[in-house]
């Protein structure tokens, strides 16, 4: 049979078909249920352990389904960024304490205070987690925009064997961990020290040293000329260059990122890292266990002890497009039973006063974190995230100064000299536009 | 109304254009002209063609423009030599088992950009790389090198899994061309006495030659643009030696947060590649009816 050409009403014909198909298609096996949407930064262990939250809370609300949107850490500050000025806002925000006070500058955090009133765990968080949440805006003047989800610090994880092979411990001086470091270090077997991070990040493990050398956490002077190049921060950061320039980490960690980093250390190269708490289940994951894993509170530098504090903060956003699905789970999420799972869960410090007495937090890997986290006569570190070229500082400029510095093409005094040109020209902006009362470190006690 | 017809008809082809080639661009051309930082989305002034000015200051716009032209002229020279080498290869009636070393041939292209960077990262890499074991079992290196973490080479093993990667688009489409040729023109060429020299200067080269033109405009426009390869390999680094100009755009962006000056840079992107596009058209005298694929 020879077919029949299509005529244009036969087309027309077909057209409507499938445009009538795809339309039925499209109408059916859709989900009523509201969906609250949930902006999870936090890294992977700690966005699954999140996940598994939301799971549990959605088994007992069938008229609700929350969406975890993860992201990476560390670029988990320019996604949030984007959805808010995309008017796209998540429901509910996951934020450090570092960005608090610039999320609420732009409005985009939603005022709790009339709910944490009545709310009956209003009592059950931390002296620490409450003072944390003052010091990042996230409570100010009795005002509530974010309760505490967990604590956050660092300390140093240390390969167990290598130590004891040497008749080691964990250093309690920046002095005695750069002899360990060179103890540990045997390149004909393939070991080195420390897992640098030479490429994105490597900020956080550097800043915190320049603070132990000079003992202040100050950026700029009352002037606000910055003060980073000064010989006390020079020193601090030739200790760090001198780690990688005397081959005590791999010639490749100049290129290391997070993901490097921790393979680094888990896969047996390097002998230790600073890391999260939460990279202690990342270890255990890899066949790590008490026989080969350590972990001990950050050594003390010559003029300061400095805790990377932070603060996990969850918040609801002021453009949410579900407000009471979002307020439903964020009242179920911080209640005190739900944040100590979260914390047991993904490893991380709790937030409520319940854990404390927990032996989970207060004993084996935790517990030098537990210590950091609560010692109020440590420094804490900081960096002045007010600045709108901080994203651009940390993660370009500093990446490609710091690395000029690693290879030998600039010294320590050249870099922090030109960091500190590029941070003179953005304070002198901020100043210019917003007057000269700038947000200032949280000081010693 | 009849002779309105044909713009009715062209009207919704015009609207997609439109919509999706030339808003986009005009957008990113306009946010050039305003210092646009996503940490400070209240305060974008118009700054007109200052964006430009400071790129023209920017050292690192200036590195990354250079590295981007070792990028592409390192790639595309190796990728066209060896692609076209495989694809007369290929094309070779002597040759056995042609269609499973075809089939073997092809395969990179299959893969993922992102993948074939991992692969090669772990090559290359410094403590346990493939590379570094065999060049030293092979006497050729005495101690570990860190191809990808040392300013000389990082840029280069770039290269390297980029030439892997594209020699076989080269040899795709210059063998499809070269199957193309009319056998009887070499048999004319036989008759006529010529060498396989002469066969190859005067049938196969001036019958390849708009599938070459177009392939190499192609890959190297594509090559100029492409960033994750670098990206996932060495992050740009160490220290700018492998950053491109494509991967700067990205990183002002997405890192930087500096939405103003990272279009600035796109723009400056896109009008570089349509100078080198002309340049190259006019030089190969290449006229778009001679195009056989």
């Amino acid at each position: 049979m020879i077919p029949r050409r299509l005529t244009r009403r036969d087309m027309l014909r077909l057209g409507g078909t499938a445009v009538a198909g795809a339309a039925v298609l499209g109408c059916g096996g859709g989900d009523d249920r509201r969906t609250v949407t949930v902006f999870s930064p936090m890294g992977e262990v700690k966005n699954q352990a999140l996940a598994r939250q939301v799971d549990r809370f959605m088994a007992l609300r069938d008229d609700l389904r929350v969406e975890v949107i993860p992201a990476p850490w560390d670029q988990g500050h320019a996604k949030l960024l984007t959805m808010i000025a995309g008017g796209n806002p998540p429901d509910v925000i996951t934020a450090t304490g570092q960005w608090m006070a610039e999320f609420r500058a732009m409005g985009a955090i939603e005022d709790l205070t009339s709910w944490y009133a009545s709310w009956p765990h209003r009592g059950a968080f931390t002296r620490t987690a409450l003072l944390r949440c003052e010091s990042s805006t996230a409570i100010e003047d009795g005002r509530v925009y974010g309760l505490p989800l967990e604590l956050t610090t660092r300390a140093m994880f240390y390969r167990k064997q290598w130590l004891d092979e040497q008749g080691l411990e964990p250093a309690e001086t920046r002095a005695g961990w750069r002899a360990l470091l060179e103890r540990i270090t045997d390149r004909d077997r393939d070991r080195y020290g420390y897992a640098l991070r030479g490429a994105r990040g490597g900020f956080w493990t550097w800043w915190p040293i320049l603070e132990e050398f000079s003992g202040t956490n100050e950026w700029f002077d009352g002037d606000h000329n910055c003060i980073i190049g000064s010989p006390a921060h020079v020193e601090g950061l030739t200790y760090w260059n001198d780690i990688y320039r005397d081959g005590l980490a791999p010639s490749d960690s100049v290129n290391w990122g997070y993901n490097e980093l921790v393979q680094g250390f888990w896969s047996g190269i390097c002998g230790c890292i600073e890391q999260d708490p939460e990279v202690v289940r990342t270890c255990l994951e890899h066949g790590m266990d008490e026989s080969t894993l350590a972990t001990a509170p950050m050594p003390a530098g010559p003029r300061a002890h400095v805790a990377s504090n932070d603060i996990w903060i969850l918040s609801i956003s002021s453009g949410a497009q579900h407000p009471d699905g979002a307020l439903a789970f964020y009242e179920w999420m911080m209640s005190p039973d739900q944040l100590i799972a979260y914390s047991k869960d993904a490893s991380v410090l709790p937030t409520v006063k319940q854990g404390m007495d927990d032996p989970y937090f207060g004993q084996g890997f935790l517990r030098p974190f537990m210590d950091m986290a609560t010692d109020t006569k440590l420094l804490q570190n900081w960096y002045p995230s007010y600045l709108p070229e901080m994203g651009e500082f940390i993660e370009v400029l500093v990446t490609e100064e710091q690395q000029k510095m690693l290879l030998g093409r600039q010294s320590p005094r050249e870099t922090l000299d030109r960091l500190a040109d590029f941070l003179n020209r953005a304070q002198k902006r901020y100043v210019d536009r917003h007057g000269s009362d700038t947000p200032r470190p949280p000081a010693a006690s | 109304m009849k002779k309105a017809e044909p713009y009715l008809l062209l009207t919704p082809a015009y609207l997609l254009i439109a919509g999706f080639l030339f808003y986009p661009m005009a957008t990113v051309f306009l946010l050039s002209l305003r210092e646009y930082q996503l940490m400070d989305p209240l305060n974008t002034p118009f700054v007109g063609l200052g964006q430009y000015a400071a790129m023209l200051d920017d050292e690192y716009f200036w590195r990354s423009l250079w590295n981007s032209v070792v990028w592409v002229v390192v790639s595309l020279c190796f990728q066209f030599l060896l692609g076209f080498c495989l694809a007369l290869l290929l094309n070779s009636a002597r040759f056995r088992g042609r269609g499973l070393f075809q089939a073997i041939v092809f395969a990179p292209w299959a893969v993922s950009g992102f993948l074939i960077a991992i692969i090669w990262a772990w090559l290359l890499n410094g403590e346990f790389g493939l590379v570094n074991d065999l060049l030293i079992r092979a006497g050729l290196l005495d101690e570990k090198v860190g191809f990808l973490s040392r300013g000389e080479t990082a840029l280069l093993s770039c290269v390297l899994a980029n030439i892997w990667f594209g020699v076989t688009f080269f040899a795709v489409m210059l063998f499809a061309a070269l199957q193309a040729i009319p056998p009887s023109l070499y048999e004319a060429a036989d008759m006529d006495g010529a060498t396989a020299w002469q066969s190859f200067w005067r049938v196969t080269a001036p019958m390849v030659k708009p599938a070459i033109v177009i392939t190499v405009l192609l890959r190297a426009i594509w090559i100029f643009n492409w960033a994750d390869l670098i990206w996932v390999m060495t992050g740009g680094g160490p220290a700018g030696a492998s950053r491109t100009l494509a991967l700067y755009v990205f990183q002002k962006a997405f890192l930087g947060l500096d939405f103003g000056y990272s279009a600035a840079l796109g723009v400056a992107l896109t009008v570089l590649s349509l100078v080198f596009t002309a340049v190259f058209l006019r030089i190969t005298r290449f006229h778009g009816d001679e195009a056989s694929i």
